[in-house]
């Protein structure tokens, strides 16, 4: 091999280390769209949609409580991030598939990748202060959610030229989580007794997978993307009078994690009035169960779209910009058409039904058994008496001076007379029995059942005879006041008219994007997320939800792929809890690390940049060492970390180049 | 007061502080199904008196095919008229133990809260005392504070519970319901009625936490077999492969009693009170 070659060889390898290595993005010429959201601006966000501004409700809610004489502070704090993608495209290249009756058939592929990812943290909390004279309430309340969604698929569908689908593949996998907590403390003195319970309740569900691979291949072929864009004028429910095709066979096989946790703790209850040994109790039930199988079901494919829906001035036939970067504008059909194969979206219904057999069934019924089991041991049982004869009446019965039992068993300490004979022989009214007061000078007619809740009765009589009942009256008039005075301002957008449409590709039979349309009060529709539509106004207003299409869907598309852990998509760094923390104390973060990096009076755990360097946490590779501002990589056009192949190449070139002496 | 002392009483004040504010008294136990359920659940308890409270914490790992066993599995009682009787004869006892019957009236624990945090005032004012006031009457009266104390943080404390608890003898109920699914009433009933061929083992023994109780257990839990089958399996014990092998259920579990933190923290007191009363021996010997 000559030298010139073996150096044009090392030059191709250095070429192939080069080229991305993410295999889940599509070609640039493939159609992309998506949708991005940020938590973070939720409430201004609501303010810009509703005209109702969260933080004023708040406050009206302080402002009245101040008014009537008692102390209230509450907040509520969300963040997160939820984006979604749909990409596809076309390999023109010719492969061969087996069909359902064993013939081979050439086809091509339509891929189609779904990319969701949805990451959500929620905080709120309440406390409230009442005191009168000699009673008082505090109240004190935390609550908490996390939720996760990933979701990874991505769909081949086999078609000929005429657009005739013979089958699909499908891979996916993805992630499903949601955990909630709550606090809730009570403090109640009255009556010159302490009432002080708290609660925890948690729990936390999740189900994985780790991955689902299923292949459908049709009895025979299907025309439903043809039909589609072929009568794009009017309703289509074609291929049946359902719009439902049934053909051959989806098989395949699954792998899957389902986790559950269920946490209850109780402190401070008054047990020793229930002769209950106990003052804590903390119980918890947890479970993870991997599962793995095969399935086999009847494919069923649902498909139509709606053609004579417009949202005006948008319908009929629109050019759209489905690429801002290149300014792509292509012709569109308006309508309602299913945002991707309708032969994916079975697929993958019939797929994630028949992993979420493998236990979660079983595991819900579990749990739906012994909440219903526990639910029956706390309720209260209706004491029954047992007569001589085996038959059974209400506890209270006994002894109330009527034989209820027919061998008049349950009267046999009275008289039968509605007298009751004490232990000492002492003859009282059957009705003195058990009324809170001792009759017998023994005091054998008293049972002490009603000493216990006499505690309780004083105490509520005690409440009930303050100014609580007057000071909620008076929050009442107060808040009803303030909330009429604080009009929502002019919303922007009149939500009652949302409009959803597609844009429909009749020339590929494939969706390349969509619009969500509202009236700015007036007749017309105006974008309120989408694509550029030529001639039709967007909205003016601030919004945190954008709308991806092009270049800009691919790049973000590219970011969101890496992030699958709740707090890659929503960083603690990004949650600011420090005015709930104010309003809840240290009972709400115990633990709380006084740690300040930089030095600036806040402490990392609530400041936004910990080292001071200029850059969020959040985007802070080093967040805890101060490093220069570095600019962004571009994601689209990354150059690769020296890999393995680069290495070998870059070696053998170095073991080329000619010595000094040569 | 010499340096030396008042660094003793400090000291000792600090450990009596700190065994004040640790667990007092602890019950751990771990069981686990081994054989018959699916993914070996574990029950893990854990029951605790401190100064202030008595905690009970319970967790279920892998809990789907406990729970499922609890559902399905069949109570085989004996006659119902017999468990009728019984039943109403523990009802219309559980008053009585919580009244007259039950020594202390249900507050035994409270009682022995007293006797430790004086027993702890007692030690530390008499260490005091002694130090200000050395003599051989101090000394030995110090001695003999700490060592009531270690009585009563070894006996006073778990008896009360277990009065409290309305265990008395040799029943020990905590022991019994680390078996989980098994039933609570005697051995008798267990292996008569509940389970076949069940055959136990158990080992006891003492370590510086406490004692320790292991437990083996393996039989065929007819409440998981039709009632047509039972008698079958009663007859013969059935062989891997064989029908009512799935009632097999072998249970493992630990448990162990101990006394606590307060312990450590109270022998921790000890060298500092030798160091101290040997200081005023020779402090004795000058004078």
């Amino acid at each position: 091999m000559s030298e010139r070659l073996l150096s044009a060889s090392i030059c191709l390898l250095l070429l192939t280390s080069m080229a991305p290595t993410v295999a889940a993005v599509g070609p640039s010429d493939s159609v992309i769209w998506g949708i991005s959201y940020d938590w973070g601006n939720y409430e201004n966000d609501i303010e810009e949609m509703t005209g109702i501004d969260t933080n004023a409700v708040n406050e009206d809610l302080e402002e009245a409580a101040d008014y009537a004489g008692f102390l209230l502070e509450s907040d509520q704090v969300v963040s997160g991030m939820t984006q979604f993608f749909i990409e596809s495209w076309d390999d023109d290249e010719t492969v061969e598939i087996t069909d359902a009756n064993g013939d081979i058939q050439e086809v091509t592929k339509r891929v189609t990748e779904l990319t969701i990812r949805h990451g959500n943290l929620g905080d709120s909390g309440f406390t409230a202060a009442w005191t009168d004279e000699n009673e008082s309430i505090d109240i004190w309340m935390s609550a908490s959610a996390e939720q996760l969604f990933v979701i990874d698929a991505v769909y081949t569908e086999y078609v000929d030229d005429e657009l005739m689908v013979y089958g699909g593949d499908l891979d996916m996998s993805g992630e499903f989580a949601l955990e909630s907590n709550m606090e809730f403390n009570l403090q109640v003195i009255a009556a010159n007794e302490v009432l002080a319970p708290e609660l925890g309740i948690g729990f936390s569900v999740s189900f994985e997978i780790p991955s689902i691979t299923s292949e459908w291949r049709a009895d025979e072929p299907l025309d439903y993307l043809h039909h589609l864009s072929e009568e794009s004028s009017e309703d289509t429910n074609n291929g049946s009078e359902e719009g439902e095709y049934n053909s051959g066979l989806i098989e395949g096989e699954f792998s899957t994690i389902t986790g559950y946790s269920l946490m209850l703790s109780i402190e401070g209850i008054p047990a020793e009035d229930f002769d209950i040994s106990l003052d804590a109790f903390n119980v918890q039930l947890s479970d993870s169960i991997p599962g793995q199988g095969i399935f086999s079901e009847d494919m069923t494919v649902f498909s139509g779209a709606i053609w004579d829906w417009d949202c005006p001035p948008v319908g009929g036939v629109e050019n759209v910009n489905t690429d801002p970067s290149s300014n792509g504008t292509v012709s569109a059909q308006c309508g309602l058409a299913p945002p991707i194969s309708m032969g994916m979206a079975s697929m993958m219904g019939i797929s994630m039904v028949s992993a979420l057999d493998s236990g979660v069934q079983e595991l819900f019924s579990a749990i739906e058994e012994q909440v219903g089991a526990w639910l029956e041991e706390i309720s209260p049982e209706e004491d029954t008496f047992v007569c001589d004869n085996g038959e059974e009446i209400p506890a209270e019965w006994e002894n109330d001076g009527e034989i209820d039992c027919e061998d008049g068993s349950d009267e046999n300490e009275s008289g039968g007379d509605g007298t009751y004979t004490c232990d000492n022989g002492q003859v009282i009214p059957a009705s003195w029995v058990n009324d809170g007061e001792e009759d017998c000078e023994d005091g054998s007619d008293e049972d002490g059942s009603e000493d216990i809740f006499q505690k309780y009765i004083d105490m509520f009589e005690a409440l009930n005879n303050s100014n609580l009942q007057k000071t909620m009256e008076a929050f009442g008039e107060k808040l009803e006041e303030l909330i009429e005075d604080n009009d929502p301002s002019e919303p922007l957008a009149n939500l009652d008219d949302l409009c959803p449409i597609m844009f429909w590709d009749t020339s590929n039979s494939r969706v390349l994007g969509m619009a969500l349309m509202a009236t700015d009060g007036g007749e017309d529709y105006e974008v309120l997320l989408g694509p550029e539509i030529l001639g039709v106004k967007q909205h003016s207003y601030e919004l945190s939800i954008q709308y991806l299409t092009g270049q800009d869907a691919r790049d973000a598309k590219l970011d969101a792929l890496g992030l699958i852990e709740l707090r890659d998509l929503a960083p603690d760094s990004k949650h600011d809890v420090e005015e709930l923390y104010d309003i809840l104390g240290d009972d709400f973060l115990p633990d709380l690390d006084q740690t300040d990096t930089d030095e600036d009076g806040v402490i990392d755990f609530f400041d936004l940049d910990d080292d001071g360097d200029g850059l969020f946490d959040w985007e802070d590779p080093d967040p805890l060492s101060p490093s220069e501002p570095v600019e962004k990589e571009s994601t689209g056009n990354r150059v690769p970390g020296l890999g393995i192949i680069a290495t070998i190449s870059l070696l053998g070139a170095a073991m080329l180049v000619p010595r000094r002496e040569e | 007061m010499r340096k030396s002392e008042f660094a003793t009483l400090l000291f000792t004040a600090a450990f009596l502080l700190m065994a004040w504010s640790g667990s007092w008294f602890e019950i751990v136990a771990v069981g686990t199904y081994t054989d018959g359920l699916e993914r070996e659940p574990t029950i893990r308890t854990q029951y605790m008196v401190d100064s202030s409270q008595e905690s009970f914490e319970m967790s279920i790992e892998n809990s789907t095919p406990l729970l499922l066993y609890w559902l399905e599995r069949e109570d085989v009682s004996p006659a119902p008229t017999n468990q009728n009787e019984n039943s109403s004869e523990s009802s219309a006892d559980t008053p009585s133990l919580d009244g007259d019957s039950e020594p202390c009236s249900g507050s035994c624990l409270d009682r022995a809260r007293s006797w430790v945090g004086l027993t702890m005032f007692a030690l530390f004012a008499t260490l005091y005392l002694s130090s200000v006031r050395p003599s051989t009457l101090t000394r030995a009266t110090v001695a003999l504070v700490w060592l009531l104390g270690t009585v009563v943080i070894l006996t006073a404390v778990p008896l009360a519970v277990a009065a409290d608890f309305g265990i008395s003898g040799d029943e020990d109920s905590e022991g019994e319901s680390s078996t989980g699914g098994f039933d609570t009433n005697t051995q008798e009933t267990v292996e008569v009625d509940q389970f076949a061929h069940f055959e136990q083992d158990g080992d006891m023994g003492l370590s510086f936490d406490g004692i320790s109780f292991s437990y083996d257990s393996v039989g065929f839990d007819l409440g998981l077999l039709a009632e047509e089958d039972r008698q079958a399996v009663i007859d013969s014990a059935p062989a891997e492969g064989e029908p009512g092998y799935e009632s097999l259920i072998a249970f493992h579990g630990e448990l162990s009693i101990g006394p606590g933190e307060i312990l450590t923290w109270w022998l921790f007191t000890a060298p500092l009170i030798i160091v101290s009363l040997q200081g005023h021996r020779e402090l004795l010997e000058e004078e």
